[in-house]
């Protein structure tokens, strides 16, 4: 797929500037990095659509292969939906490479692809979800949890990209520290409703970084 | 008949896919295929037979992820897994002439510099597959997106076994891999290397393949593997779209553009190769002329070499002082900085010379081309004297680079061309032996004639060899200078081969050297000189090529000088309101551009240490109010650290120029602790430092804690500094500590970082606490004077 524009709005928070707004050198470095980070990212994804099943322990298990997603949160997270969406998305390395040339000469410049990049992961993930959308128009959508939200433990990335053969199909891999690679990719499963719930959205109550997280300490969160 | 006859003569048939018929057999969808060698033998066997009866001339071992990694938690052996597809793929061919191949994938963890995997350890896995290949005939790498793996695998196969060596990559629509690598950096890297077949397989269907197959024939005169997907998957279903019919169809149209090799990827049967064997018959090879390209290249990167090309000469510590210390410093990021900025200049490749006496040369070359490679798409020019460090650089260079250089001796020819026939290099000739240099261009025309003879008995193609006939300097022997150029000439009407000069020594001793070395250029240029080495950061060079190019037609309708000005004007004298402007506003409002032009005004009516002091930290301490208050944000508090580093960077210059920092007070030791990769405050602490006169090892970011206590160690250092910007990483630092502690290392370490307090610096060891780079000098005084 093509991003034709990143969100920049959404960047600048990552940056911590709140409800402020950039002086205009810093707009224009945001500028500047926004149209090197679409000249060079190549967006990709995969997803699959399972119904949701459990296993005999009573535990969410993906069909026709032993992973099981473990956790109550997930468990909660999925509890009014019949089937779940899995997907993973990547700028490709294309972005990694930007961001670690820029490092070189131009530190500001990496903050700011750095979080323009987080913004524009985002946006490719919000496009598999309206796509899910187009072919399961019935389904209502759950907020997307990845491994390592709430208690969904982080090794089950591996699984996870086997699963959607991504490491073949978009080029994502994990490194032995757990990273995905290229490092802005993100994997994530969204439950599908039939009814339209709105507490499916998930909170900071089950989020990993709600005790360090600047946004809650300074009374907000990050989906404002 | 042996494989290599039957390239040259036939058109060879692959087989279809494994993972479909396994699929098809009603295998769990989430089992380990390779296991299926032991537990469904038979099934294995059967595959590949109805493959073979099919048509196919070679089959594939089901061995496609039979690598430590992805098979570490079977509990079987590498080699156990591979001995045992062997024999499953050996009993299903008795009584045919069929040939096993042994079928090597993707490790399943991305190389350096994009993931964690070192190319050292990528060998290794590959070696082990490789020495357990005992049945097979020849060796198959496919499904690659990264020419680096591409390159372990390529030569952990030619270091360990003799059997021929197939490889495929896997490329998308847009013509490149997942990790950017191009068609023809892939061609053109792997036939340098030695690979016996080349081509592409999965990812697409015959149809996409065929511009990818148009293209890869440009640049490679091997046979050329296709092996496409059925079709396209559907997302839903995952079912392929192509019949057998169409397959062989596109399969034939595959063969017009310059396939050889033929098989079947995910969602093929032995139908389709049924299809293929009886009707791709009597290929016709379209006629190619890519051993005639002179091409090097990066895996995105592919420098053709039929113009004027810039190698930038400014990675050299000849007679620079700053680069020297920067080697004995180990500060690869002063490197990677002349390497970014020579590229924006519009240098085409980079010459690399890291040759000091006092440091390992072998090492630093390793990490400087690492590091390079990491950063910046050109190619390199590995140029060093010692064969060693010639042929470590080449082992680890993604691509194909240059080799700089041999001479007309023997000794020379023989110990540097072998390397660069094994690492699939190009090379170039000095043109001088055990006598000198020749002063007649006649003479010069004759050494380098040996040189190309004798490469070309090695097996280097003459498209890849460069000779230099050598710059000398016009205020020593003026007559020389049109010598030099009519040997170029000679060189290039009659060797046919690539010219290369240094362009710079010609003014040597001369005022106005830019004026002389500007106007050698453009005479060299039209002598036939075709890669100038030059210093691609002074404008009226990089213009001189870019003028020529346009005067001589090879820029058509002028695009690329048009590109290179558009938007430019004439070069004016600074404008006044520059003067305006103090450097301290300048700091605080993040003009980067400005400020080292301030501080070199304020360098001519100033001592620098009183910039430093009474202008440069107090800016920076302003800054770092107003961002601990709210008013600034971390992109202006960073852009703002970074205008003073240029600013610093003029006051190091300044400093060095006056010689007084010959006299170092002392070795100080940097680090940004293992997990942080945070590391502008310690940059800030390390510019600091030096103009205070230390001289600082700096580890960079994400340093193991062994890496410091082998610095402190290795160069006796009393005194190491460590930062940490984030909470996650405060322990990195408690622990790097304690090593330094447990190893009875006579140095005192302190500590800084936003997130740090002194009751935490004081609980988990820390020596001292600094609370900004102002208290770092302070200590630093105190420990070491």
């Amino acid at each position: 797929m093509e991003l034709s524009t990143i969100n920049k709005a959404e960047a600048v928070r990552y940056l911590r500037y709140g409800d402020n707004i950039p002086d205009k050198t810093i707009s224009l470095i945001i500028d500047e990095c926004e149209r090197r980070l679409l000249d060079i990212i190549n967006p990709m994804y995969v997803y699959r659509v399972f119904d949701k099943e459990y296993n005999s322990e009573g535990e969410l298990q993906v069909p026709g292969y032993n992973t099981v997603l473990k956790g109550k949160s997930i468990k909660k997270h999925l509890e009014n939906s019949q089937k779940i969406a899995m997907l993973c998305a990547t700028l490709s390395n294309g972005a990694d490479t930007l961001i670690r040339t820029s490092q070189v000469n131009d530190v500001t410049g990496a903050l700011i692809t750095d979080a323009l990049a987080n913004a524009a992961i985002e946006q490719v993930c919000d496009h598999v979800c309206d796509l899910i959308k187009e072919k399961l128009p019935d389904y209502y959508q759950t907020s997307r949890f990845s491994p390592g939200y709430g208690d969904l433990p982080m090794d089950l990335q591996n699984s996870f990209l086997t699963i959607l053969d991504a490491p073949r199909r978009i080029g994502v891999t994990l490194s032995d520290g757990g990273l995905l690679v290229p490092l802005k990719s993100v994997t994530a499963i969204v439950g599908l409703t039939r009814e339209n719930i709105k507490s499916t959205q998930s909170g900071c109550s089950s989020c990993a970084l709600r005790e360090t997280c600047e946004y809650r300490k300074s009374g907000t969160n990050c989906r404002k | 008949m042996d494989i290599k006859t039957r390239l040259r003569d036939n058109t060879i048939i692959l087989d279809g896919a494994m993972g479909t018929q396994i699929q098809a057999s009603g295998a769990e969808p989430g089992c380990i295929p390779e296991l299926l060698n032991f537990s469904h033998s038979r099934l294995i066997v059967d595959i590949h037979r109805r493959y073979i009866e099919a048509g196919a001339d070679i089959i594939y071992t089901n061995t496609f992820g039979a690598n430590r990694y992805k098979m570490s938690s079977t509990g079987k052996s590498v080699s156990e897994i591979i001995q045992t597809a062997i024999s499953n793929a050996n009993e299903a061919r008795i009584g045919t002439d069929s040939l096993v191949a042994l079928d090597i994938g993707p490790i399943g963890q991305m190389l350096e510099p994009a993931g964690s995997l070192s190319f050292e350890e990528a060998y290794d896995i590959f070696k082990e597959q490789i020495i357990a290949c005992k049945g097979a005939d020849l060796i198959v790498f496919e499904t690659m997106s990264d020419l680096y793996e591409v390159k372990a695998g390529l030569l952990a196969a030619k270091e360990n076994c003799s059997l021929p060596i197939f490889c495929t990559m896997t490329f998308e629509k847009n013509m490149r891999t997942f990790t950017g690598c191009s068609v023809a950096s892939m061609a053109v890297t792997l036939e340098a290397l030695g690979a016996d077949a080349i081509g592409v397989n999965c990812s697409l269907g015959p149809l996409e393949l065929i511009p990818i197959i148009r293209e890869m024939r440009r640049y490679t005169t091997l046979p050329i593997i296709v092996k496409p997907n059925a079709g396209l998957p559907d997302p839903v279903t995952g079912k392929y779209d192509i019949s057998p019919d169409d397959f062989l169809v596109y399969s034939k149209m595959l063969a017009d553009e310059g396939a050889n090799i033929f098989g079947g990827c995910c969602g093929t049967t032995p139908e389709f190769i049924k299809k293929i064997k009886n009707g791709i018959k009597d290929v016709k090879t379209p006629a190619c002329d890519a051993d005639k390209l002179s091409i090097v290249c990066t895996p995105s990167s592919a420098v053709v070499i039929d113009e004027p090309r810039i190698i930038g000469e400014r990675i050299n510590p000849t007679g620079k002082k700053l680069f020297k210390e920067a080697l004995k410093n180990n500060d690869i990021g002063y490197i990677l900085n002349q390497a970014i900025e020579q590229v924006n200049a519009g240098a085409d490749i980079l010459d690399v010379n890291v040759g000091l006496p006092e440091i390992d040369e072998k090492q630093m070359m390793i990490s400087v081309v690492k590091a390079i490679q990491s950063v910046v798409n050109v190619p390199l020019q590995i140029d060093s004297t010692i064969p060693e460090v010639i042929e470590a650089a080449l082992r680890v260079y993604n691509g194909k680079p240059v080799v700089n250089s041999v001479n007309g001796e023997d000794s020379s020819l023989e110990a540097i061309l072998p390397l660069v026939k094994k690492y699939g290099a190009s090379v170039v000739g000095l043109t001088l032996d055990n006598n000198g240099i020749p002063p007649k261009a006649e003479d010069r025309l004759t050494i380098a004639e040996k040189i190309v003879n004798r490469a070309l008995s090695y097996g280097i193609k003459r498209s890849d060899i460069f000779i230099d006939c050598l710059t000398l300097t016009a205020s020593a022997e003026q007559a020389a200078v049109l010598e030099t150029l009519r040997a170029v000439k000679m060189v290039r009407d009659k060797l046919g081969v690539q010219t290369v000069l240094g362009v710079s020594n010609i003014s040597f001793g001369l005022p106005q050297r830019e004026l002389i070395n500007n106007n050698f250029l453009t005479m060299a240029l039209t002598y036939g000189l075709t890669l100038p080495i030059i210093n691609p950061n002074v404008a009226s060079m990089t213009g001189a090529v870019r003028a020529y190019k346009l005067l001589t037609c090879i820029d058509t309708n002028s695009a690329q000088f048009i590109k290179a000005y558009s938007g430019q004007t004439e070069t004016k004298a600074p404008a006044d309101s520059a003067s305006n402007l103090s450097l301290s506003y300048a700091i605080e409002a993040g003009l980067k551009s400005e400020c080292s032009k301030l501080t070199k005004d304020l360098l001519k009516s100033k001592n620098p240490m009183d910039i430093v002091n009474e202008i440069l930290i107090p800016a920076l301490d302003k800054t770092g109010r107003l961002f601990e208050t709210g008013k600034i944000f971390l992109p202006q508090l960073i852009l703002s650290a970074e205008c003073a580093q240029e600013a610093f960077g003029e006051i190091k210059k300044e400093i060095s120029a006056k010689g007084t920092s010959s006299i170092s007070k002392g070795k100080i030791v940097l680090a940004t602790v293992k997990g942080d990769v945070h590391d502008i405050g310690k940059n800030i602490v390390k510019v600091l430092l030096e103009n205070y006169g230390y001289t600082i090892i700096d580890l960079g970011k994400d340093v193991s804690y062994q890496a410091v206590v082998d610095a402190i160690r290795d160069n006796d250092v009393k005194l190491a500094g460590l930062s940490a910007l984030m909470t996650t990483t405060l322990i990195s630092m408690e622990k790097t500590i304690s090593l330094i502690h447990e190893n009875n290392l006579d140095c005192k370490v302190w500590v800084g970082g936003a997130v740090l307090t002194p009751e935490y610096a004081e609980k988990i060891g820390a020596d001292f606490y600094a609370k900004d780079a102002k208290e770092s000098i302070d200590i630093a005084k105190k420990i070491l004077g």
